[in-house]
């Protein structure tokens, strides 16, 4: 059995599709695979020959993946592209995968903060309430895109790796607790962030513009009006959550594997 | 290929030709996966209009049909099939009764009408296809 797993898997793991269509097509090409195996290990008498007639009318991986890849549309494939790249490859120790996730995050965010702070004290024409709503909206801003492109990352890699797991050695992919938080979390900052990039965007433009008006105006509506609104549709933010965690559901219903392997 | 999309419109051809298949058999060459590309898509909407099958229940049919002379490798039918039922010409389903089996769920897979319609559109291109280039390869009587 473990040929055809890796047989399969040397098929499928390189390409450029979504992980849903790759679980699919694993499934469905291993049956398929033991089908002519054990079709040929009826009508054989040596021990070696089976595997290769089976492995001969199957098809060699290159000229599979070739028809496969013709069979995936343009959007499919640069959605696979994306996945493989921010996807681990090979054998991931999860904890070190995620510390490094955790490292990158943290180092990413200070290096933004640190130069969003050096552009705003530098602006002409910040009174200092401009300039610290400006600041600290900002700084928001960049933390909330940082970590959500970081739980993002993560989600991809963990995915990757649950899954993995599950095809080789008979895992369960399980939904956690901190998965449904972390899917939460990036639905609700989704709002916020809107919110605070175009405020701070603004207040800067009114900065340079040197439009002390203009500036209070924006701060004005931004806080009585952006804010509000933005926290309502953050409201929402269930339904975001509920249709992540949906097609999360899907995603687990085709990576299934472990039965499997039962006897 | 041919006596596949002949039978299933003209059984009195589909005679002939199975005769003309039986006398000639030892001296056909097989047909490759290269020169059938482009058919294909057409053989596997052929074969589920009789029934739903899955994967390997359609490859077995396609090698029976064609009587051995269909060389293809077999995994080549899932980018098909995949194809398909993206375009929905057909439907796949997973198999869920799994409860006495071992191994790897099956996924079966239906024609839809808009694949019975796309049937036989191509059966009339087929047609038209043969009868044109046909009469041209021909030797002159």
């Amino acid at each position: 059995m473990k040929w055809q797993k890796e047989q399969i898997e040397c098929l499928v793991s390189r390409l450029p599709a979504r992980e849903a269509i790759k679980d699919r097509l694993r499934e469905e090409l291993w049956g398929h695979l033991a089908s002519i195996y054990e079709e040929e290990l009826a009508g054989a008498d040596s021990s070696d020959s089976p595997r290769l007639a089976a492995c001969q009318r199957f098809g060699t991986a290159t000229e599979i993946r070739s028809e496969f890849i013709g069979a995936l549309s343009f959007h499919e494939r640069i959605e696979g592209s994306i996945a493989r790249h921010i996807a681990p490859v090979g054998v991931v120790n999860i904890r070190a995968r995620a510390s490094r996730d955790a490292f990158k995050l943290f180092a990413s965010t200070t290096l933004g903060l640190l130069v969003l702070i050096l552009v705003t004290i530098g602006l002409p024409g910040m009174t200092p309430i401009s300039s610290f709503f400006a600041w600290l909206s900002g700084t928001m801003a960049l933390a909330l895109a940082a970590i959500s492109i970081g739980i993002v990352i993560h989600e991809v890699h963990m995915r990757t790796v649950l899954r993995r797991k599950a095809f080789e050695q008979g895992h369960q992919y399980q939904a956690r607790p901190e998965r449904i938080f972390a899917c939460a979390s990036l639905s609700l900052s989704v709002m916020l962030l809107a919110w605070l990039a175009g405020y701070t965007v603004s207040l800067a433009a009114c900065a340079y513009l040197d439009q002390p008006e203009m500036m209070r105006t924006m701060e004005v509506f931004g806080c009585e009006a952006l804010l509000p609104a933005s926290v309502i549709l953050s409201l929402l933010s269930p339904a975001f959550a509920w249709g992540f965690e949906w097609q999360e559901y899907r995603a687990r219903r085709l990576a299934d594997w472990p039965y499997l392997d039962r006897s | 290929m041919l006596y596949m999309l002949i039978r299933c419109q003209q059984p009195t051809l589909a005679t002939l030709d199975k005769l003309y298949y039986v006398l000639h058999n030892s001296r056909m060459k097989t047909i490759d996966g290269n020169s059938l590309r482009g058919h294909l898509e057409s053989l596997i909407l052929a074969v589920l209009e009789r029934e739903a099958a899955h994967g390997f229940e359609i490859m077995k049919q396609l090698d029976e049909e064609g009587r051995g002379a269909l060389s293809l490798k077999e995994a080549t039918i899932y980018p098909i099939l995949y194809r398909l039922e993206k375009a929905k010409h057909v439907r796949g389903a997973w198999d869920t009764d799994t409860t006495s089996s071992r191994g790897p769920r099956r996924r079966i897979y239906h024609i839809t009408p808009k694949g019975r319609r796309e049937l036989t559109k191509r059966r009339k291109y087929w047609a038209h296809f043969v009868s044109t280039v046909g009469r041209m390869i021909e030797v002159p009587q």
